[in-house]
């Protein structure tokens, strides 16, 4: 449970940090295009490569990449099996029973865990270098254009920002509620599966109750302290963009560029 | 002999993130069979990271806890049977309540000890006499309760085990002083009748110069005294200095005794500061 750090900031002083929320949204859903893009071991390599020195900007330990990509790895390895027996592909290497192992099943193994890995690891550190109030605030600004079409933009991203303010909050819950039904010897280890699942009973049925009367707490601390939706609000922090984020655009723009005209001549 | 010994007691938390906080600090304390125990210190002292090592729940990073003896982070050592023998009572522990009615959730505990049914019905029926938990409750939502009774129920739900040593964490935390006075109360008729270790979180001096035998003072995940009230107490000032507070009888005789009065250091209650100073006065105590 202490090993969750999907949806973690981790605090730092860099260039990356520093970024415009807005701008670094854009460039997530520019690498994920990037990636899908590549098809080629070079074109692979230069989103690893880009992968790789944005960690190194961020400041971000390669030990943290490896805790992120930790939950991955059963996902990973099913891919990798499954890539590797069922691809049907011509050059066969090795006949086992009725499954044939291919050239092209391993490689479109290899790509698929490189393009696992790297989205993983890619889209990880929006959130390792973007506070969850940064990001709401800049999903809100981009998504402000629906405004006109009078969709809630305002309270979407309140609820997402409620959302993810109270994930470690619940996490801590289940930690404090877990402890204590372990002080009274329950046993979330051992045992079947259906014994496991009915041992998690003692710790969701809790965590419901707080949760709820949390959220309507919440609801009437908001309503006493006049909260409506989003008309004529002010922010304390209003989102800047600077010289950095314009730079930083287009290196993202060029590499999008570079990755797509290699693919089209198959490198 | 020490029912639980605490050696060189060392934890962190977050090990190896930005966030890393040492919360214990080479701690290390006695507790003998059948004592009263308060740990005090004030929020973020480490308290509550200290009892959670005395049934196994968090493991040390360094340092020994030993049961009867034997050190519970061997390996081997069944953590699940400390659990039994030595119960804790979290903080607010109403908020653990689960099961649909106030008898399955006090039998909770018991029943994962594995005993038979006609045990856990006399546990829990004993259990919830001990806490004064009316049989018309038993069959009722633990949800339906009020704040007071929950908390009892909870209560009731460890000492169900019958542990050998009762660990409760801010038993009376955010109940009314009434509410407050008799969860205290039904705490020490509990040990007065089973002869139970009882270790109690506190940050309330009051609590613990009250009803402890030994006092411990926690500062910064550091232990910063441990001995008898009195010992504890008559180090005024340097309690004061970790932003504790005796309480406000002992601190009025205190400065009664500056201005020379002849009163004795250790009092801790209003009814024995009353006794103290009718006998002052009896004695046609002057300064």
């Amino acid at each position: 449970m202490g090993d969750i750090t999907i949806g973690q900031m981790y605090p730092a002083s860099s260039a990356v940090h520093r970024l415009d929320p807005r701008f670094k949204i854009v460039f997530t859903i520019m690498f994920v295009v990037m990636l899908f893009t590549a098809g080629s071991a070079l074109t692979v390599a230069v989103n690893a490569a880009f992968v790789l020195i944005a960690y190194t900007l961020a400041k971000i330990p390669l030990k943290m990449l490896v805790k992120t990509l930790r939950p991955v790895i059963p996902i990973v390895v099913f891919m990798l099996i499954f890539n590797v027996l069922f691809y049907s592909g011509e050059t066969v290497l090795l006949k086992l029973w009725i499954f044939k192992i291919t050239l092209e099943g391993l490689k479109s193994a290899v790509f698929m865990v490189f393009r696992i890995v790297l989205i993983v690891a890619g889209t990880s550190l929006l959130t390792y270098t973007t506070s969850s109030i940064e990001l709401t605030d800049a999903i809100e600004s981009l998504l402000s254009p629906l405004k006109k079409l009078k969709f809630p933009v305002h309270e979407l991203a309140m609820m997402m920002t409620i959302a993810l303010r109270f994930i470690p909050t619940l996490i801590e819950e289940t930690q404090k509620i877990m402890s204590a039904q372990k002080a009274r010897g329950a046993d979330f280890e051992s045992g079947n599966l259906i014994a496991r699942v009915k041992a998690l009973l003692p710790i969701l049925i809790p965590l419901f109750i707080s949760a709820i009367k949390r959220a309507s707490e919440l609801a009437t601390a908001m309503e006493s302290r006049c909260y409506h939706n989003g008309i004529g609000r002010t922010r304390l922090k209003t989102l800047k963009s600077g010289k950095n984020d314009i730079a930083a655009l287009m290196v993202m723009t060029g590499l999008l560029a570079l990755v797509v005209v290699l693919s089209m001549f198959n490198l | 002999m020490s029912i639980i010994k605490v050696s060189d007691l060392t934890y962190c938390y977050g090990k190896g993130t930005p966030f890393e906080k040492v919360a214990l600090d080479n701690v290390s304390f006695n507790i003998e069979k059948g004592e009263f125990v308060a740990i005090i210190g004030h929020t973020g002292s480490g308290k509550s990271t200290l009892v959670s090592h005395l049934n196994g729940l968090l493991r040390a990073d360094s340092g020994v806890v030993e049961l009867d003896g034997e050190n519970i982070f061997n390996k081997g050592y069944d953590l699940r049977s400390v659990r039994f023998r030595v119960g804790l009572v979290f903080q607010y522990p109403e908020y653990q309540l689960f099961e649909e009615t106030v008898y399955k959730d006090i039998a909770f505990g018991p029943k994962n000890m594995g005993l038979s049914d006609e045990e856990v019905r006399e546990r829990v029926i004993w259990a919830a006499k001990a806490l004064e938990i009316k049989a018309e409750l038993l069959n009722k939502s633990p949800f339906e309760l009020s704040g007071g009774q929950k908390r009892r129920v909870a209560i009731a739900g460890v000492i169900a085990m019958r542990p050998e040593v009762l660990v409760l964490d801010e038993p009376a935390a955010g109940l009314d002083p009434a509410g407050r006075d008799r969860v205290m109360r039904l705490i020490t008729d509990y040990r007065d009748r089973t002869g139970s270790t009882v270790v109690i979180v506190s940050h309330s001096m009051e609590t613990a110069a009250r009803y402890a035998d030994k006092v411990v003072v926690l500062n910064n995940g550091k232990l910063f005294m441990c001995g008898s009230p009195d010992e504890v107490f008559s180090r005024a000032d340097e309690i004061e200095k970790i932003g504790l507070s005796l309480p406000p009888v002992t601190k009025l005789i205190h400065s009664l005794i500056k201005e020379g009065y002849d009163l004795p250091e250790n009092i801790y209650t209003a009814h024995q500061a009353a006794e103290a100073l009718l006998s002052l006065k009896s004695k046609g105590g002057e300064r």
